[in-house]
């Protein structure tokens, strides 16, 4: 089950990487400026898994999107997980 | 130091109210998950789970209603006149979690008249019994945390009998935290089975009659177990996620037996937490080989009939033990069919008839915290 915000629709993906920042410092301020659109949340940035649910489910309430538990493993970085929601939207 | 022993046990489950009918709804394997409609018009996107459909109760006081159900038919199996210093130990996790959202709604409610305090605070004035009172807010781990406490104070001898167990009324608010922690089930609980995906929530309440071996010899009062040791540890790792090489557990089932001085090879049967989540059920898997080794106990878990009660959950398995150990059977594992290559271990998949003398329950919870409480057949 999914549904993309008519918002998300026009972002493209540096936008959308843009906006996951801002999400990704909400959820854990001490992650550096610094991180790379293809860091691992995990393995570069030390994101424990309560860390990364808190910032799918921060991406689902802002994208208006519900993102399944199978799909968790494609959000491992700010690229991917733009990929990701770009493909969703053009799936619609 | 005094035998402590168990002589009344009363139960409110979404199996069932009553231990026996719990039992025999388990020994058929059935299982209490259903889908719910207020869920799904609440917009839920979990919206099944095992609640006990059959109780009545104001929604603010549900879990004390429940634990005071439990109550009363465990002093009725009991058979007891409570004496005035009678001690009540309650485990819950969220207490009344209702009133925290009719609070937060704007309901002239104070949270804190609605903690586990008041619902073992509501055994207390029903019964006008004056002994201690515990409320032991120790996650999932509650109930057998409120056991131990129990039989530690009738080994000082601050009481004469206990009430203890643990109650917790469904919550929406756990139902949330759970589903956005990613932890619950997407098709039903299955403990240590290969293609677990995770939790179910439940509710209910269990309660004990405890007391000293001695008293209730004197009494005339039928033994139903022995509770022999409680061990504790904490992981001190993560706050949801247990250490992966099963330190928890292998410290609380080794603490267990280090203070009864009994040995893991004795011991008959294993309750498991299994709560069905991936690392939770593997984190315990390699505990019990730690513990075990090649002399592996049987092993059941309740949670796919029952779903997982937090704070009640270990006080329902104790029941379950208890009634186990009773009647010398094994109940099977709802929701185990196939064994998980990484954990290889099996679980009951039908009743097993044998010998119990000794069984542990496992329970772990968030904050790392682990509970195995190790007990005996009256006769052990």
């Amino acid at each position: 089950m999914l549904t993309a915000h008519s918002k998300t629709t026009t972002m493209n993906q540096n936008e959308i990487i843009a906006q996951l920042r801002t999400t990704l410092y909400d959820v854990k301020p001490q992650i550096s400026a610094a991180i790379g659109n293809a860091d691992n949340f995990r393995d570069d940035w030390g994101l424990d898994s309560l860390e990364l649910v808190e910032f799918v489910a921060r991406i689902e309430q802002s994208f208006k999107i519900l993102i399944p538990d199978k799909d968790l493993k494609e959000l491992y970085s700010l690229n991917a997980t733009a990929t990701y929601l770009h493909s969703k939207m053009i799936a619609v | 130091m005094n035998t402590i022993v168990i002589t009344g046990v009363g139960v409110v489950s979404p199996l069932g109210i009553g231990i026996d009918v719990l039992w025999n709804n388990l020994l058929s394997s059935k299982t209490s998950l259903q889908h719910f409609n207020d869920l799904e018009a609440a917009g839920y996107r979990n919206t099944s789970a095992c609640r006990v459909t059959d109780f009545e109760a104001p929604q603010i006081t549900r879990g004390a209603c429940m634990a005071l159900e439990a109550a009363k038919q465990a002093i009725a199996q009991s058979n007891i006149q409570l004496p005035k210093n009678t001690g009540i130990f309650l485990g819950s996790t969220l207490g009344e979690s209702m009133a925290y959202e009719l609070a937060a709604e704007g309901e002239p409610i104070d949270p804190e008249a609605y903690n586990t305090f008041s619902i073992a605070k509501a055994i207390a004035d029903t019964y006008q019994v004056i002994g201690p009172i515990q409320a032991l807010s120790t996650a999932c781990t509650a109930g057998n945390y409120a056991v131990g406490a129990a039989m530690a104070a009738l080994q000082r001898g601050d009481i004469d009998v206990a009430i203890a167990g643990g109650a917790e009324p469904f919550s929406r608010i756990a139902m949330v935290g759970f589903t956005r922690s990613r932890a619950m089930a997407a098709d039903g609980c299955k403990p240590f089975d290969a293609n677990r995906t995770g939790m179910v929530l439940g509710e209910g309440a269990a309660i004990f009659i405890v007391e000293r071996l001695d008293d209730a010899v004197k009494r005339g009062a039928m033994t139903l177990a022995t509770v022999h040791a409680l061990g504790l540890s904490c992981d001190a790792y993560h706050p949801t996620s247990p250490h992966p090489d099963g330190r928890g557990l292998t410290n609380a089932m080794n603490a267990a037996f280090k203070k009864s001085g009994i040995n893991a090879d004795d011991i008959d049967w294993v309750n498991i937490h299994g709560s069905g989540t991936r690392v939770s059920d593997a984190a315990e898997s390699i505990a019990l080989k730690n513990v075990f080794k090649n002399n592996m106990p049987l092993l059941s878990g309740s949670k796919g009939a029952i779903g997982h009660a937090l704070g009640a959950a270990s006080a329902l398995e104790l029941a379950i033990c208890v009634k186990g150990i009773a009647t010398q059977t094994i109940p099977p594992t709802p929701g185990y069919t196939i064994q998980d290559a990484d954990i290889a271990l099996d679980c009951t998949t039908q009743p097993v008839h044998k010998k119990i003398n000794l069984v542990i329950n496992n329970a772990s919870a968030f904050g790392g915290l682990n509970a195995s409480l190790l007990l005996g057949s009256s006769m052990y």
